[in-house]
């Protein structure tokens, strides 16, 4: 169980302080997956680098009732837009340098994720398409051997196709003691894959909800967010009205 | 002559291996070179000291015309340390890059991509700190080493050459 009690995180720049997040409490149990919205600047990356240890903050975040650290950090595991890989190294050199950190790296799983993704196992990451370096992202961050995967905003450049894909294998290989938290914009996307939703709206929890309740409750994932965020559907309108006088 | 062989071939692997004390991915090889030129240029340039020898020895000597080179009756030696200390600065170019590798390796985790992120989730935290420091000390104790054999057979030249009856002193 992945629990995150009381977070709270503020930047300290020429500005001066200014807080992002605001009493954030959260827990995630195995075999989750679970979706993390909201708008640009609410907070989401910053959650997750706070869960990892990148950003200090105040809170408590727990893995299993123990705070992270070195001893409990492969749990782990991480697929950044940003990319956390070596752009010099081959795939092949990747797999090398986990399986020698990560104990628990899955040489199997990375080979049939290569193939059926068919990226070139012996040529250095920053010759690939950027569509290719966040499947290789991914890839890595599914084949470490974490039970908790965290990905943020990981298809960013990705074709619908592809990214249909990744989804359809994602459920497809995830073991059950697997836990994803995946961070992204593609709410209706991703709906049919996540079980479970957390809105995150100026630093703070604006919404927790599984897919089942909506399902049951006949909202679709897109209205539910969109009411937690008091989306204004008349804005548009109203905004042409006044450019055009119509 | 097997022995330097596989002296050779030790420092030869390590020269061509040394990808494995660097960064992974990290192009080292101008950083290597440099590296070893600015070693080898001060390791050069501290040879002026023979000159400074030479020239201190003269000094202790007249040339008289019966008898050739006469030690001056007031000869005093100048310390191995006033001859030789200047030339263990000639090091500070050598020993400021390999800080500058240091700094270079940490910033290489956060160019192009961030795989610092990767790194700050390694099990071991050591690796981290390993690939940043790991040349530059190995290159500090080999920086030091050349020193202390420059030094030593500096201050036995030194020894060797100036007379005896002038009071050799190390400082």
């Amino acid at each position: 169980m992945l629990e995150i009690r009381g977070l709270n995180k503020t930047y300290f720049d020429r500005m001066g302080a200014r807080q992002v997040m605001f009493d954030v409490s959260l827990a995630i149990g195995p075999g989750e997956i679970v979706g993390l919205f909201g708008e640009n600047g609410a907070g989401k990356t910053t959650l997750l680098k706070c869960i990892l240890g990148f950003l200090p903050c105040k809170g408590e975040i727990l893995l299993d009732g123990r705070p992270i650290d070195k001893s409990n950090i492969q749990r782990l595991s991480f697929a950044t837009c940003e990319h956390s890989f070596f752009p010099n190294l081959t795939p092949d050199s990747h797999a090398e340098f986990y399986q020698m950190q990560f104990g628990t790296f899955r040489r199997e799983r990375f080979r049939t994720l290569m193939e059926f993704f068919e990226l070139p196992r012996r040529k250095a990451l920053k010759s690939y398409s950027t569509g290719q370096k966040n499947q290789f992202e991914v890839i890595m961050a599914l084949c470490q051997g974490a039970e908790y995967i965290l990905m943020d905003e990981p298809f960013a450049g990705n074709d619908v196709f592809n990214r249909e894909d990744f989804y359809k294998v994602l459920l497809g290989i995830l073991e059950p003691e697997e836990t994803v938290f995946l961070s992204t914009h593609l709410i209706e996307e991703v709906e049919r894959f996540i079980g479970r939703a957390v809105l995150l709206k100026e630093g703070r929890i604006a919404g927790d909800v599984s897919t089942l309740e909506l399902e049951e409750q006949g909202r679709t994932l897109m209205e539910y967010v969109k009411e937690a965020y008091g989306y204004r559907a008349d804005r548009v309108n109203r905004a042409l009205e006044n450019l055009t006088g119509v | 002559m097997k022995l330097w062989k596989k002296l050779w071939k030790r420092v030869h692997r390590l020269w061509t291996e040394l990808d494995q004390c660097f960064p992974p991915g990290y192009e080292f090889t101008w950083e290597r070179n440099t590296a070893a030129v600015l070693l080898a240029l001060s390791m050069v340039l501290s040879l002026q000291y023979f000159v400074k020898l030479r020239q201190a020895v003269a000094w202790l000597y007249y040339v008289d015309r019966v008898h050739g080179r006469v030690l001056r009756p007031d000869a005093q030696a100048r310390t191995f340390l006033e001859l030789a200390g200047q030339y263990g600065g000639l090091f500070v170019p050598y020993f400021l890059f390999l800080a500058i590798m240091a700094a270079l390796h940490y910033a290489y985790y956060h160019r192009d991509t961030k795989s610092i992120y990767l790194m700050r989730r390694l099990p071991r935290r050591d690796v981290l700190v390993g690939s940043c420091i790991r040349v530059p000390l190995l290159g500090t104790a080999v920086g030091i080493l050349a020193q202390m054999m420059l030094g030593l057979i500096y201050y036995g030249s030194y020894l060797l050459v100036m007379p005896g009856e002038c009071g050799p002193a190390f400082w």
